[in-house]
């Protein structure tokens, strides 16, 4: 049984801090259909000080109708972003206040297109999942240099992590436009297939009339 | 200091630490009692979804949310791509529901309470947080499971992390293949149907005026 000396437990509360420190965001993204002449509206809670990081896009309308109106209010109702008809966008708020704050996506402009849309939020000022502190079974020795060492390698997985969050982050913006396109595709395969279809028959009945 | 303080600040440290993490709010939106509500998380396969929600009831008297109903049910859907139901199951108003997706594709989370009424009733509250692939992962269980210590579990999450966004990156490929193939099939099929139609109306006109010539010659206007 090793004895744990006291400079461990200094070294403890100093990682310990130092994680409260690494307050990176939380990230959340949601796809979601919301039908013809309907408004879908979703909840946030924030603090005073927090960032909230927003960007949506439309993946699959219909004919060709891919845009949407958003609206986001603040927890008293006022109405800080208004957007009329858009295909994509990407916003940046600061919480000016604690509260609810609305996130409102609006398709009561189209009479029978139904919208799919794809949302993602980072709230900056949250604490990352990853930040547990777990101290290990394992006891350093108590040597100035090993803590250095272990600081700088935390110091670099740190960045690494917020390195692969980006690339997570590009990812799914990467995908949610992939999907638009191909659902674009698709629906342009299934209506080339369709009016040719119809107009083989329009065709023949004329023929045969003649 | 002795073993046994020094485990007894590490249990406090780490409930602090889970208690602080409880906190993050999930989103939460309204849906009435019969409505259905369907959100679509398109993942690669062999990954693990987990959704935490919370229901609340309106409560009339007071013009909010009761902070917690324990009478209402959830029912959580689950989709995969090809329609087949993978996930069917009524939980209580308060939990967690898992699912790990076996085909690639577009999975449809489908969330309705259990009310037996036939118009909507009152409003309901839903917070619901979905993570997919590693956030689904509950490090502290692993970590005690394998006892790591806290450099073995960052390079493990930062592992976990890069696992994942290959398997994403294979997942786009394939749709990319996908989207190549209808984008051909749909090239080649206009441009034949151009060239059948163009024939067709080519022949009908010559059949047309080989008729009417013969017509007007049998009637000696020609």
């Amino acid at each position: 049984m090793e004895i744990v000396c006291c400079f461990s437990n200094k070294m403890f509360f100093f990682v310990f801090f130092l994680n409260l420190l690494y307050l990176v965001s939380m990230e959340k993204e949601m796809t979601v259909s919301i039908e013809p002449g309907r408004k879908e509206c979703f909840f946030q809670y924030l603090k005073t000080e927090q960032v909230l990081e927003l960007d949506y896009q439309v993946i699959d309308g219909g004919q060709g109708e891919i845009d949407i109106s958003f609206e986001l209010l603040s927890p008293v109702g006022r109405s800080l972003v208004a957007e009329y008809k858009k295909p994509d966008s990407s916003h940046r708020i600061a919480a000016e206040e604690d509260g609810d704050y609305q996130l409102c996506w609006d398709n009561t402009f189209s009479r029978f297109n139904s919208k799919t849309v794809f949302f993602e939020i980072a709230i900056d000022g949250e604490e990352d999942p990853w930040d547990l502190d777990i101290d290990g079974d394992v006891a350093p020795s108590p040597e100035d240099i090993y803590e250095t060492q272990i600081l700088n390698m935390q110091d670099t997985m740190q960045r690494v992590r917020l390195h692969l969050n980006k690339i997570r982050h590009l990812q799914d913006q990467q995908r949610a436009f992939e999907a638009r396109d191909r659902n674009i595709a698709e629906s342009n395969f299934t209506r080339v297939n369709v009016w040719s279809f119809f107009q083989i028959v329009v065709m023949g009945c004329v023929g045969f009339l003649q | 200091m002795s073993i046994n303080k020094m485990w007894k600040l590490n249990y406090f440290s780490l409930v602090l630490l889970l208690l602080c993490l409880s906190r993050t709010y999930a989103l939460y939106f309204h849906i009435g009692e019969t409505e259905r509500k369907c959100f679509i998380e398109e993942i690669p396969d062999e990954t693990m979804v987990i959704g935490n929600y919370k229901v609340q009831l309106y409560d009339p008297r007071t013009g909010g949310f009761m902070p917690s109903s324990p009478g209402i049910g959830m029912h959580v859907e689950v989709k995969d791509p090809e329609e087949k139901t993978i996930l069917s199951r009524v939980y209580s108003s308060e939990g967690r529901f898992t699912f790990t997706s076996h085909t690639p594709g577009e999975h449809v989370i489908c969330l309705y309470s259990n009310s037996t009424k036939w118009f909507s009733g009152t409003q309901l509250r839903v917070h619901l947080d979905i993570q997919v692939g590693e956030h689904a992962i509950d490090y502290a269980n692993v970590a005690q499971k394998e006892k790591l210590t806290e450099l073995q579990l960052r390079v493990r999450q930062l592992l976990d992390q890069v696992e994942q966004i290959t398997k994403e990156q294979n997942y786009q490929r394939y749709r990319e293949e996908r989207f190549r193939q209808t984008s051909e099939s749909t090239n080649q099929r206009v441009l034949w149907w151009s060239i059948t139609q163009t024939c067709i109306l080519l022949i009908m006109g010559a059949w047309q005026m080989k008729h009417l010539k013969s017509f007007f010659e049998a009637k000696k206007l020609v």
